[in-house]
């Protein structure tokens, strides 16, 4: 797995009339990567330049607009043949978007609670130019967007939310019948991404074996109301009902805290191995490492693949026109092209709230477990695993 | 020194938040309401741990004293024609 297989551009897309090659298994964001696109959006108010972060759909930096339609999270819409992509908010182009002029000319912030407020006509000619500036893309074209689906109720006995390490060995130990939903095209969640995760592989293999477990990938567990579960699969509405759900579902990345630290060439650790283990794309040519030591393999991964690792440590900020050049750390400035973001990441407990679970503090915010995973309330656990 | 950003979806930085802390709005749900933090469309995914840390250090507290926002469904944006979706056989 050091060395990603070889694949062949199989079609194009175009980006703001560009056209730009993918291979199989392409997102939008691993083929502009590939092709040398760092910004793919601008920011909402200050029109920064923004690109991929997480690649894993939950950091909102790298939306783009889909044949019509916005806000389309770049690294996890697949990548398809002759697809219209137009990057958003930006007067120009996403390289050069002449609104960021917002945010040379306001380099200590812009706070709306005082500016422009008085005289009322003043205020009212402002909030009217804001709204023209600032956003999140052109409303889709009618008809652009899917169909009303259909709704389905269901009822399991065990309702697990997340197809990774944790999802599957609650799967293959749970007693009566499974559904296992993962939000994803594969199961495997971050093992997908990470070599040395051999024994979550097998389970993936394992799993087509399991009579008594149902998966279903490519469906999103949106929302727990009352006990009923809302998956979304395509345009379908499923709700569902389990005698006991297990929730699985992983963490977001951690985000860095240092001046520039939204510039394009700033990634996650686990963005920048799904774009080298998943899509084979390198994160960058010279590679700086901030929070905790990059994994030794990946490091070796990468060099061996033509990057440097030319520093890890603490990064104090960061500095580039459109995306990183030179970074700091303290004293010392180097020039780069990439930060890789090891941090502590954060479970994601939005399904333990929604379903009234109690949550704590432990450095970060996780749901109150048992040890055999029970949360407070009855017919619900939960699993975090290494996350 | 350029601008540090604890919600990127709503473009507002460290210095927009510690200010706000220090003007009062030092509960999440108050900083929430005051500067937009946390209601963009990653819906606090990114900055819901470090805003909770930066209240803690403002204020000399624990981090598990901040209150903890409330996240409403969806996890993710899903499209209307999802939420819509008719029974089997029912008419448009």
């Amino acid at each position: 797995m050091s060395a990603p297989r070889v694949r062949r551009a199989v079609a194009h897309f175009t980006f703001d009339g560009r056209r730009v090659p993918f291979e199989q298994g392409d997102t939008l964001g691993s083929a502009l990567h590939r092709s040398g696109e760092r910004v793919l959006s601008r920011s909402m108010k200050y029109h920064r330049p923004r690109g991929l972060y997480c690649c894993t759909g939950s950091c909102a930096s790298c939306f783009v607009t889909v044949d019509g339609v916005p806000n389309a999270p770049a690294c996890t819409t697949a990548a398809h043949d002759g697809a219209h992509v137009a990057s958003q908010n930006r007067l120009g182009s996403a390289r050069r978007d002449l609104l960021r002029i917002v945010d040379l000319a306001y380099p200590a912030g812009f706070d709306p609670h005082d500016a422009f407020t008085r005289p009322g006509v003043v205020n009212r000619l402002f909030v009217k130019a804001v709204r023209r500036m600032s956003g999140w893309g052109p409303a889709p074209r009618p008809g652009a967007e899917g169909g009303v689906g259909t709704r389905h109720e269901m009822h399991v006995d065990h309702l697990i939310i997340g197809g990774g390490r944790e999802g599957l060995q609650r799967a293959r130990d749970a007693d009566g019948r499974v559904l296992l939903v993962e939000e994803q095209p594969r199961l495997g969640g971050s093992a997908l991404l990470d070599p040395s995760e051999a024994d979550t592989l097998a389970l993936v293999e394992a799993a087509a074996g399991w009579d008594h477990v149902e998966v279903w990938t490519d469906t999103l567990a949106f929302g727990i109301y009352d006990g009923t579960v809302a998956l979304r699969r395509g345009d379908d509405l499923w709700q569902l009902t389990a005698d006991r759900i297990t929730i699985a579902a992983g963490r977001h990345d951690g985000v860095p805290m240092f001046p520039g630290n939204d510039l394009p060439g700033i990634l996650s650790l686990r963005g920048a191995k799904r774009l080298w283990y998943q899509h084979g794309v390198l994160p960058g040519e010279r590679i700086i490492g901030h929070g905790a030591p990059l994994p030794a393999r990946f490091v070796r991964d990468l060099e061996a693949a033509g990057a440097t690792v030319v520093e890890q440590g603490q990064v104090t900020a960061a500095q580039g026109g459109t995306q990183v050049e030179r970074v700091a750390l303290g004293e010392r400035r180097l020039r780069a092209d990439t930060i890789i973001c090891s941090l502590p990441g954060m479970p994601r407990i939005e399904l333990f709230q929604q379903a009234g679970c109690e949550l704590t503090w432990r450095g970060r915010l996780v749901p109150v477990l048992a040890s055999d995973g029970a949360t407070t309330v009855e017919g619900i656990h939960g699993a975090l695993g290494g996350t | 020194m350029d601008k540090a950003f604890v919600c990127r979806c709503e473009d507002i930085t460290q210095s927009d938040c510690v200010t706000a802390i220090r003007d009062g709005y030092d509960s999440f749900e108050d900083l929430k309401r005051f500067l937009g933090l946390a209601t963009g469309p990653c819906q606090g995914k990114a900055c819901v741990a470090v805003a909770t840390a930066l209240i803690a250090a403002e204020r000399g507290i624990d981090a598990g004293d901040v209150d903890v926002m409330t996240y409403r469904p969806p996890v993710r944006p899903v499209p209307f024609g999802v939420l819509a979706a008719r029974d089997e056989g029912e008419e448009a």
